[in-house]
């Protein structure tokens, strides 16, 4: 081989290594895989914006109604917060966010009743609403769910459209609390939605004591939501940091008493009839607690929440109501 | 490109057009991967990578401290915080759980004349039992549930019944989630092991088998058709009649109907008491709880009751037993009376009378002493 021949292939070696090593360079990132791919996901994560109304100074903030009706209960209490017209404008998509969490009967306490959403759901639609949608995500089988609760039924009753949780309907939203930073959400419903409202049943949980108007937002995570059980206080304290909603109403006409969250048992559920709506989840889950016969002041999550100025557990100081039903 | 000798190598130049094709083909295929590599690291599955893992070194929950006082109207024992089973690490993604119905299983022909069979079985394992009862499956976790398998019939006006069977493993176990899930008020029924009636849903444990029949409506097509189903279960299901020890130890008069539960681990919320059993017992119009756990060694009850000794301290006085094994722990104005007795620690917990909790506790004492187990 001739000299110019060997300098020629020895550079365009050099050349080829040289170029090789510098683009392996250029891609190289330090991150573990899981890091980077929890980057990416930050990256590309929505803000919940806030679904709050400003309201006039003097509102009342927190309502109780009681009675046994449920969906009069609904009606009372809205109306004693200033009427639906005072939250939701005209033209508005509201979202119902009940708690369809199983596939159990309503009479079992352990999901939304369908008498209070219906009734939410007319008034969403007496106060202008353009659209209603009702949305939750349970992990077993969303179908059966909304359809053994009576929820798809009572959907369809009033003309409200139920949002399933498909895989494309979820998307990562910026969360930033103690436990959750960012997490895949159930958000086509949210990004479609200008109004929230929080549709919760009021009833014992295995793990936190009380599945309340705080606890039912668990149900639009997505992912292997599971693993939070082990930091369930922590978690359920992050919701009223994660989402602001316009309102919340905490159904406690029927209240499942013990073995929850699923209960089975008709002997497990007592007739309380009472409904608490308020803008203030901290407020709302401190009254309802004292329904389940139990001392708010031992309720970690409430107490974190407030810690962290997310609402607070001294109701009675604020502006509220009581109205009787019937 | 050079030979080994310093000769050069042979080069080809004539390259058949297969061989170029095929070549272009690896080519393109390689350039192909790298790109499915690149357009799938843009648009992975968020639920993989969600958790930081710190987030599971950072903690487990802290656990409630026993209660001093019940609340009023509170049922304490059945309300008493669940304990937490820590998950050893991700668990699986809720994969499709059901499964083909073998034939001749429980559920198999079950539908009453006028249902039908909703579907097919669906069977759980531990590691995904919070697909179906998310919340809930700490507790059976913590009796160290087998599996669930839950299937359901349907009436044509769209009213459904759902039949789950929790494997427990055994009847020990199966008696123990099942004491603790049942109402005080249950209404006995002669189904199964201690079969009750709530509304139109139905309950019983019978052999390692926990079972529920629960009813989506209230009346009697539910209860007719759930009754029936609930007979049928119970008749296809193993009972080798094992005796449930707790029931035998523990003296029946003046026991609260249906107050007798079995907790395998953190009896009155103690994380030290395993393998016990927990009764309501009512005397001269007042109530209090008596509780007895077996271990496996006269020593390790010594421990145990040493365990409850310094809790005891941590909380209030004790009184050590002089000529009797019990010792008395007064929580200010709240008494717990406490043994051991070959392999048990038994007594009461939380009385209000203090000589209704020492003769309490004496008496079982005195019992378990002449206990030859």
């Amino acid at each position: 081989m001739e000299r110019r021949e060997f300098l020629r292939r020895v550079g365009l070696t050099g050349l080829a290594v040289a170029g090789g090593a510098g683009g392996a360079a250029w891609l190289y990132d330090p991150r573990r895989g899981d890091q980077y791919f929890r980057d990416q996901q930050v990256s590309q994560a929505h803000k919940l914006p806030s679904f709050r109304v400003e309201r006039p100074s003097g509102s009342v903030d927190l309502a109780i109604a009681r009675g046994s009706d449920p969906g009069q209960l609904a009606r009372a209490a809205i109306g004693a917060l200033g009427g639906m017209g005072s939250f939701i404008s005209k033209g508005d998509v509201v979202l119902l966010k009940p708690n369809v969490a199983f596939d159990r009967a309503p009479l079992l306490g352990a999901t939304t009743r369908p008498e209070v959403l219906k009734a939410v759901a007319v008034l969403c639609r007496e106060a202008g609403a353009r659209q209603v949608l009702v949305a939750d995500n349970p992990i077993n089988q969303p179908e059966g769910c909304f359809f053994k609760s009576g929820l798809q039924q009572a959907a369809a009753e009033v003309g409200a459209e139920l949002v399933l949780p498909r895989a494309s309907a979820f998307a990562p939203v910026e969360i930033g609390g103690e436990v959750l930073g960012t997490w895949p959400m159930f958000w086509e419903p949210l990004a479609r939605a200008d109004k929230v409202i929080g549709i919760a049943p009021c009833k014992d949980h295995n793990l936190c004591s009380g599945s309340m108007s705080m606890k039912n937002w668990y149900g639009l995570l997505g992912g292997r939501r599971n693993q939070f059980h082990q930091r369930i206080h922590g978690i359920v304290s992050d919701f009223p940091h994660m989402i602001k909603p316009t309102l919340v109403l905490l159904d406690a006409s029927r209240v499942l008493m013990r073995n929850g969250p699923t209960g089975g048992s008709l002997g497990d559920v007592a007739e309380r009839g009472t409904l608490i709506a308020g803008v203030d989840m901290v407020a709302v889950d401190t009254c309802g607690y004292t329904l389940l016969n139990r001392d708010p002041a031992r309720l970690e999550y409430l107490h974190r929440a407030e810690a962290r100025g997310l609402g607070s557990t001294r109701w009675r100081e604020s502006s509220w109501r009581e109205e009787q039903v019937g | 490109m050079f030979g080994g000798t310093g000769k050069r190598a042979f080069v080809r130049t004539d390259i058949p057009l297969r061989e170029r094709l095929i070549g272009g083909f690896i080519l393109l295929l390689l350039v192909g991967v790298g790109a499915g590599v690149f357009h799938k690291g843009q648009h992975f599955d968020p639920a993989l990578f969600s958790l930081d893992p710190q987030f599971l070194d950072a903690g487990q929950p802290a656990r409630t401290p026993a209660p001093l006082i019940a609340e009023e109207g509170e049922d304490r024992a059945g309300s008493r915080p669940a304990p937490v089973v820590p998950l050893a690490g991700p668990a699986p993604l809720p994969a499709a759980p059901v499964k083909a119905t073998p034939a001749g299983s429980w559920w198999a022909n079950l539908a009453p004349p006028g249902w039908k069979p909703q579907g097919e079985a669906e069977h759980f394992a531990p590691d995904n039992l919070y697909v179906k009862i998310n919340g809930r499956a700490e507790q059976y976790l913590a009796y160290e549930v087998a599996g669930l398998e839950c299937a359901g019939v349907v009436e044509d006006k769209g009213g459904f019944i759902d039949i789950f069977v929790y494997d427990m493993g055994t009847s020990l176990r199966a008696y123990g989630i099942f004491s603790v899930e049942r109402p005080p008020e249950a209404a006995a029924l002669d189904l199964g092991r201690e079969g009750y009636k709530s509304g139109a849903s139905f309950f019983f444990w019978q052999g390692r088998h926990y079972v529920q029949v629960v009813a989506g409506g209230e009346g009697e097509v539910f209860e007719q058709a759930g009754l029936l189903i609930a007979r049928q279960v119970a008749g296809r299901l193993e009972d080798r009649g094992e005796r449930i020890w707790g029931k035998e130890a523990l003296p029946a008069a003046g026991q609260v109907q249906g107050s007798l539960q079995y907790f395998m681990r953190d009896a009155l919320s103690l994380d030290f008491l395993g393998e016990t059993f927990v009764a309501r017992y009512r005397e001269g119009g007042r109530e209090l709880t008596v509780f007895l756990s077996r271990q496996e060694t006269p020593g390790a009850a010594a421990q145990v009751l040493g365990k409850y000794l310094e809790y005891l301290k941590g909380y209030g006085a004790v009184e050590e037993g002089k000529d009797t094994p019990v010792h008395l722990g007064d929580l200010g104005g709240f008494y717990d009376a406490v043994f051991s007795q070959g392999r048990y620690v038994g007594g009461v917990s939380q009385a209000e009378d203090r000589d209704l909790a020492l003769g309490w506790a004496e008496r079982l004492a005195g019992q378990m002493a002449n206990t030859e187990d």
